[in-house]
């Protein structure tokens, strides 16, 4: 969870600065891939389900 | 590959022992253990009560099913802990009373974690809009642990109580 909220404010902080100095939309892309990585949180599963095999 | 470990260590020892339990082990009362198994196995199915609860943003239910898998857990626990003080063997006993509290007490273990994480989950539910429909890693993440340590008991039990 923190590890998200930590890369979603790297996203924006370095988007806002490249939206600054580019034409292209990083913005609407970097938080098309944020929206993506909060909506399938599928690297916390894995994560998850490793932990559980090495238990288990 | 913990349980694994353990499990492995347990058939192995039955394996080479001539009798199994040794001989002048008390017998182990099967009523309780199972009424445990049940709860136990209940429990599973009211955690996923929970899962769908919030799939639908009904963060009430959510609440309501994990407090009760939160109970049918800690009335597990009782009940093994009630268990340990009726049984007339001890930890050093013999070989088996040794490898039964190992694999009861690790496994009791992981219960009392899982109920930590239910409370956690619990807990941060009460902030409005913490858990949704389409955000609820710590329900789901709560839900597949209680089901692992679901499924590692009933082997458990087929295995200590049962074999």
């Amino acid at each position: 969870m923190t590890i998200l909220r930590t890369e979603q404010t790297l996203m924006q902080s370095s988007t806002t600065n490249l939206a600054k100095t580019a034409n292209h939309d990083y913005l609407a892309t970097e938080k098309t891939i944020a929206a993506h990585a909060a909506e399938h949180h599928d690297y916390r599963i894995v994560g998850l389900l490793v932990f559980l095999l090495a238990e288990g | 590959m913990i349980f694994l470990g353990l499990f492995t260590a347990y058939l192995t020892f039955r394996s080479v022992t001539p009798v199994w339990p040794p001989a002048g082990t008390p017998e182990l009362e099967l009523w309780l253990p199972g009424v445990n198994t049940i709860i136990l196995i209940a429990s599973s199915f009211v955690i996923h009560k929970a899962d769908v609860a919030i799939k639908k943003n009904d963060v009430a239910g959510l609440r309501t099913w994990f407090l009760a898998t939160a109970l049918m857990g800690a009335t597990f626990l009782a009940g093994q802990a009630y268990e340990y003080f009726h049984l007339e063997f001890g930890l050093t006993t013999n070989l088996f009373a040794s490898t039964f509290y190992v694999l009861t007490g690790f496994h009791g273990l992981h219960v009392a974690f899982g109920l930590i994480l239910i409370a956690a989950v619990w807990w941060r539910s009460r902030k409005e809009g913490h858990y949704s429909s389409d955000r609820h890693f710590g329900v789901e993440a709560a839900e597949l642990y209680w089901h692992f340590v679901d499924v590692v008991w009933i082997l458990l039990f087929f295995l200590l109580y049962l074999l």
